[in-house]
């Protein structure tokens, strides 16, 4: 009986109309179909909310009118299956690059991976890092066949547009942004306790992109491209 | 004398780090730092200079579905790391098939709902090992089926799972007002053993053509109706703390600061009351 209720709640609130009137609601005051109203519009308005915090860029560039608009939408396809409203929203950039009215803003799928990796840098776990001084305290059999894995704050992301100049025009912090200032390559990391964002020349995001990927770092960095130290 | 806590939220993080000011605790809402990154170590930061308590927004301890495991273990990991004072949640549930509804939705006060809420309180307390803290719901609707009165059911959920009480006031006049049932008779049916909390906080009165309903949004001041209310739960709750909510349109520290003192004032006005 309460689960057949809570089944059909649940639709009520997502949408479903013909739902409410199997849930014996009293309407004594106010009929059924209002009383469940408050419920769902908490429903839309707190999630479509909630992404609005995780995707703040995006909605500075398309205005709040129309972030509701695809967050709701988006809300219906994918609802959050994690209880931490600060992890709702992985799929939201790909959405935005599929859905017909986001993608007469070519970048701004693009403009929301920046967002999530920017979430994902804030939130990641705490783990210990690999530094200069752990690399000097390794014998040589080591350090030949040593790899690295990304810290899980770490993204790395490439994108065909300014997303940097894009950014600092949602910000208010630049007047106008040209598409023909071209593509630029990420690398979005929490760097002593805060969020960092840089931007890589070709040769650095290949050489992060490759450690990231599991190459040796030795492989990466000696192969037979460089000399022994010269003794002095 | 028994200080009032507030919640632990962004806006007020640095200032409150600063100031320090004297407070009975803090209230972090449980699904918001479940992990690491910055906000543990903003958390843990407070924890130096405050006593915590945990308070789960999302367990859906009214669920038919069991309660999710892998969320219990980030639950417990957080009781773990922060020692709170208190551990709570709700008489409501907010997941279905794996989704999350995202609000505190409301049960039917029924045998079944009951035995549900005991199992599932059963397991986190089994987790735990300590005993959490149930609060009552605000709910624009009711069900025709329910056939147990509000108090009588929180305090059968109590006895049999061995869980505390949260008394929401402001809950409780909510619906007295969005349903007709009385506050004070749902506060009666309560051991005034099993209570170790009270919130108090703001709502909003919404006008919906020719009815009006109540609002739980956390979003102002605490009403004077609500006071009323208080200044009898204190009374009647001498051992439970008190916590002022607000969790939309958050206002300056100051203001909270300021409900945080009224809720002392009214506390410490009773208790001379009553022990003269």
């Amino acid at each position: 009986m309460l689960a057949e209720l809570q089944r059909d709640f649940a639709r009520a609130v997502r949408g479903d109309a013909l739902a409410v009137a199997r849930l014996g609601i009293d309407p004594t005051g106010l009929n059924a179909e209002r009383r469940l109203a408050v419920y769902r519009n908490h429903h839309r308005l707190s999630l479509a909310a909630a992404l609005a915090a995780n995707f703040p860029t995006v909605e500075k560039v398309i205005g709040e009118a129309a972030f509701q608009a695809l967050a709701l939408s988006f809300l219906a396809i994918d609802p959050p299956r994690d209880p931490r409203v600060a992890e709702y929203g992985r799929g939201f950039p790909a959405f935005l690059e599929s859905d017909p009215r986001a993608r007469r803003l070519v970048y701004l799928g693009d403009v929301a991976s920046l967002d999530w990796a920017h979430n994902i840098a804030e939130r990641a776990d705490d783990l210990p890092t690999f530094g200069a001084a752990h690399l000097a305290q390794m014998d040589s059999a080591h350090l030949e066949a040593l790899r690295l894995r990304p810290h899980p704050s770490l993204t790395l992301l490439r994108s065909l547009y300014p997303l940097l100049k894009i950014r600092d025009v949602a910000a208010g912090r630049e007047e106008g942004a040209s598409l023909d200032a071209g593509g630029v390559d990420l690398m979005i990391w929490r760097k002593a306790g805060a969020v960092t964002c840089v931007a890589l020349d070709a040769a650095a995001i290949g050489f992060v992109t490759a450690l990231a990927a599991g190459r040796p770092l030795a492989e990466l960095v000696l192969g037979d491209a460089f000399l022994a130290p010269q003794s002095f | 004398m028994m200080l009032a806590g507030i919640g632990w939220r962004a806006p007020h993080h640095a200032e409150l780090l600063e100031r320090r000011p004297a407070l009975g605790f803090l209230e972090v809402h449980a699904e918001n730092h479940m992990g690491g990154g910055r906000r543990a170590a903003v958390l843990e930061q407070a924890r130096r200079d405050y006593p915590i308590s945990i308070h789960g927004v999302g367990l859906s301890l009214g669920s038919v579905e069991p309660v999710d495991g892998v969320h219990l273990d980030w639950f417990a990991q957080l009781v773990d790391a922060t020692d709170p004072v208190l551990v709570s949640e709700h008489v409501a549930w907010c997941r279905q098939d794996g989704v999350y509804l995202n609000d505190l939705l409301p049960l039917p006060y029924t045998e079944e709902a009951l035995a549900v809420l005991v199992r599932n309180i059963d397991r986190v307390q089994g987790r735990l090992k300590r005993p959490i803290l149930m609060e009552n719901p605000s709910t624009y609707l009711e069900f025709t089926h329910s056939t147990i009165p509000e108090g009588a059911f929180l305090a059968e959920m109590a006895r049999r799972s061995g869980c505390g009480l949260l008394l929401d006031v402001n809950n409780l006049y909510v619906n007295q007002r969005n349903h007709g049932r009385p506050a004070r008779a749902a506060m009666a049916a309560l051991d005034p053993a099993t209570v170790g909390e009270i919130h108090v906080a703001g709502h909003h009165v919404a006008a919906l053509g020719d009815a009006t309903l109540l609002i739980d949004d956390h979003g102002s001041t605490v009403s004077d109706a609500v006071w009323d209310l208080y200044r009898d739960a204190v009374v009647r709750f001498t051992q439970a703390k008190t916590l002022v909510e607000w969790d939309s349109r958050i206002p300056a520290l100051e203001v909270l600061l300021n409900e945080a003192a009224k809720a002392d004032g009214h506390r410490a006005a009773m208790e001379l009351r009553h022990a003269g």
